[in-house]
């Protein structure tokens, strides 16, 4: 009975606060500051998705071009990720990020490529940007901070906090009721957000959310109701700690430019400071030695390889790995063979030592925005930007998770060539029939039409002119007639971005932390609030 | 009934606001607690209110003592404090509306609170309208109107008459008066000596946190109120100079 008479009252305080606040014109500003940036916000997110969407599609439309390919050390697969349409909610760092990545034997892949903004590094979040998360994060914390900066102190200054306390009801009810009203003021708005957002996706049929992505933006809303209550907490503590409203809403505001604006971008900033990433410039002459290094071993192999009888053919130069050939003479496929046999793995133990370098590099550059994420624990809001981030899948640690993918895949591929001996086939560099291959001395026979009989009798001429002789194109040199190899036994790219629960349990630290605080500052203002001088 | 047995407070910065006060404001009685600024007079009423916690002794309304049952304790008192601001968003109905059911009284029509609001004086024009609209008089009176709505058989009022003009306060002393008759009993901390000679059945008079003098009505209309009043505040005058 007593439980029950005790909910009444709360809900008794929680709906005059309620009243109270509606009838203030801070809850008109509110919706007009919904009203103003939500659309607005949102308008200029789509714009970039569909953007993105459309570099996507060109991107896509281009690997798959590159993708068909006529002889397997052509085939080098290009991956384009397709951007999420959660980033419209929080873009993260999604669009710091280029998203397509070209799988090179020569090179384990460090970063994606493609239309991106230039950064420094392009881990760490932007200083501001125009997402629906960040303007949800300025209205929400300070309309939270504009309807608790005063809860104990106006009531204070009023005398209503004495009224109310010269009554059988006591401060935790109070507080209770004050705080269940306070939040079923900022509700509205916060729903309205939403429901604005989800109006203004509507006009964009060309958009769609699976049922996963709707799972996701559910639990935003969710966790923006913990932000909001953590936002609430905050100004409750800051007004239950001083005894003017003056006071308190310098220090309600002086925090809000605190967390909003200062911390994310001194977190990037002290990042920056404590982890040295060294010049791109050092790391590429690192690298570039290396190669070198890689180049005189093959040079040196060359040269201890047999000459060929016959020098002349058909190349197609391919930018990782040996060009394609057609119509070369037997020994000078065979020396290609050979050569590949010994490059290739070669090829791919130096990517190896490449990556030992880049991943020096990429692990600073990590360290960097982990540092930047710890920082930004000072802010609340940055805290909720990061778990908005995590569950759109446009946070840095979604990246690397496409990263260590595409790197695995590329050791699958690797695997599949060393397995299935592709290496050491002549399918890696021809698609010429081995049956056809002919001897240098055949070869320009048939060049001349039998004119000349042999290579020798050719030089012999000492002509440096020697195309004149030539009365046919080189035999089976035309690539032209070669079809598309048949790829589909070898492994395919299958991006599987972490699902649900993945994310949450990913974001969990960040969702913790909100709560913790959450509670404890709650903790500390319910003993302020309880000890609180009315007077 | 209301009673101060050696009711202590002194602040955290060892300020000694209240020293030892034995107090008893019977049944039907009107208690005026006369002093000057900090002189403890509100200090007591914080006391009774429980909004500060005393340093020494107890405070009892209706034999409950404050610190110990502060919640059952605030059933049998009403308050109306010096500057009444209440809900300016909201009317004067609906502020009585919500300080009466906070004091436990949850049955009350909108009949009774205009009842109530015409018996403080209040005009009916002014039942609905937002209470920031209202002038100082207006707003104390709903004020009493909050204290006398909950029925309480106790009432303090800390400066009730401060910044009123000589109608509206005297129309708020007769409403005291009427109160007094159904039996309640009334502590009010005022400078107002006048006020007090009017209607008091009895005066104290504290100085620096001490009750000095008590008078009964007849004991203070044979002697001089005002001039022992005046000697008190004199005589801190010159301690302080």
């Amino acid at each position: 009975m007593k439980k029950y008479k005790n909910q009444v009252m709360i809900l008794r305080i929680a709906s005059k606060e309620l009243f109270h606040n509606i009838s203030t014109p801070r809850f008109i500003t509110g919706f007009v500051l919904c009203l103003l940036l939500i659309p607005f916000s949102i308008v200029i997110s789509i714009n970039e998705y569909r953007s993105k969407v459309s570099v996507y599609q060109t991107e896509q439309k281009r690997a798959d071009e590159e993708n068909l390919a006529k002889v397997y050390s052509a085939y080098r697969p290009v991956i384009v990720k397709n951007p999420t349409p959660l980033s419209i909610f929080a873009r993260g760092v999604s669009y710091n990020l280029g998203n397509r990545v070209k799988i090179l034997f020569s090179d384990i892949p460090m970063m994606s490529e493609g239309k991106a903004e230039s950064r420094d590094n392009p881990f760490l979040n932007r200083f501001f940007t125009f997402d629906f998360v960040s303007m949800l994060i300025i209205i929400i914390s300070l309309m939270a901070f504009l309807f608790t900066y005063d809860i104990c102190t106006g009531e204070r200054e009023t005398g209503t906090l004495k009224m109310m306390l010269a009554n059988p009801v006591s401060r935790a009810l109070v507080l209770s009721g004050k705080m269940l009203g306070t939040f079923f003021t900022l509700i509205p708005m916060l729903l309205f957000s939403f429901g604005l957002c989800i109006l203004v996706l509507l006009f964009y049929p060309d958009i769609h959310f699976t049922s996963s992505e709707w799972v996701r933006i559910v639990i935003i809303f969710l966790l923006s109701m913990v932000f909001l209550v953590l936002f609430m907490v905050i100004g409750l503590f800051v007004s239950s700690r001083v005894r003017h409203s003056g006071t308190s809403i310098v220090i309600c505001l002086v925090l809000w430019i605190m967390f909003l604006f200062i911390v994310p971008n001194l977190a990037n900033y002290s990042a920056k400071s404590f982890v040295k990433t060294g010049s791109v410039e050092n790391l590429n002459f690192d690298i570039l030695e290396i190669e070198k290094e890689f180049n005189t071993k093959v040079g040196e192999y060359d040269k201890k390889l047999p000459q060929t009888d016959w020098g002349m053919a058909n190349t197609r130069f391919n930018t990782d790995g040996p060009s394609a050939i057609a119509g070369a003479s037997k020994s000078s496929f065979e020396k290609e063979r050979l050569m590949n046999i010994f490059s290739e793995p070669l090829r791919v133990d130096y990517a190896d030592r490449k990556w030992s370098f880049r991943k020096a590099y990429i692990t600073k550059i990590e360290r960097q925005q982990k540092i930047a994420r710890y920082l930004s624990f000072l802010s609340p809001s940055e805290i909720f930007k990061e778990s908005v981030n995590g569950l759109c899948a446009t946070n840095a640690e979604s990246h690397y998770n496409f990263l260590d993918q595409i790197r695995n895949y590329r050791e699958e591929l690797i695997r599949y060539y060393e397995v299935e001996k592709l290496f050491n086939s002549y399918l890696y560099f021809t698609q010429q029939d081995p049956k056809s291959f002919m001897t240098g001395d055949e070869i320009v026979n048939t060049l001349t039409n039998g004119e000349i009989k042999t290579v020798a009798d050719l030089y012999a001429k000492n002509d440096p002119w020697i195309f004149n002789y030539f009365k046919k194109p080189i035999p089976n040199g035309d690539m032209d007639v070669w079809k598309p190899m048949d790829l589909s036994k070898l492994p395919k790219f299958d991006y599987r971005p972490a699902n649900v629960l993945d994310d949450i349990r990913h974001s969990l630290l960040h969702i913790g932390v909100l709560i913790t605080l959450l509670l404890v500052l709650f903790y500390f203002s319910y003993r302020s609030f309880i000890r609180y001088d009315v007077r | 009934m209301l009673q101060a047995i050696d009711l202590t407070k002194r602040y955290e910065d060892q300020q000694l606001a209240l020293d030892a006060l034995n107090l008893e404001i019977k049944e039907g009685e009107i208690f005026f607690l006369l002093g000057a600024n900090g002189a403890g007079k509100t200090t007591t009423i914080n006391l009774f209110l429980n909004f500060i916690e005393p340093t020494g002794g107890k405070a009892l309304i209706n034999g409950i003592d404050v610190t110990k049952e502060p919640l059952e304790s605030k059933k049998y008192v009403s308050y109306v404090s010096e500057n009444v601001m209440l809900y300016g968003n909201f009317t004067a109905r609906q502020n009585l509306d919500f300080f009466a059911k906070l004091g436990g009284k949850t049955n009350l029509t909108k009949e009774d609170y205009y009842m109530r609001m015409r018996e403080v004086g209040l005009q009916e024009d002014a039942f609905e309208k937002k209470l920031k609209t209202f002038s100082k008089g207006m707003r104390q009176k709903v004020g009493l109107t909050i204290a006398i709505i909950k029925d309480a058989p106790n009432i303090l009022l800390d400066e009730p008459t401060a910044g009123l003009d000589p109608k509206a306060a005297a129309e708020l002393l007769q409403i005291l008066v009427n109160q007094k008759r159904q039996g309640k009993s009334i502590l009010m901390c005022t400078h107002d000596i006048f006020r007090a000679k009017n209607i008091a059945d009895r005066v104290g008079i504290m100085k620096e946190g001490r009750l000095v003098m008590v008078r009964t009505r007849e004991e203070f209309m044979e002697d001089d109120l005002e001039k022992i009043y005046m000697d008190y505040m004199q005589e801190m005058v010159i301690e302080k100079v």
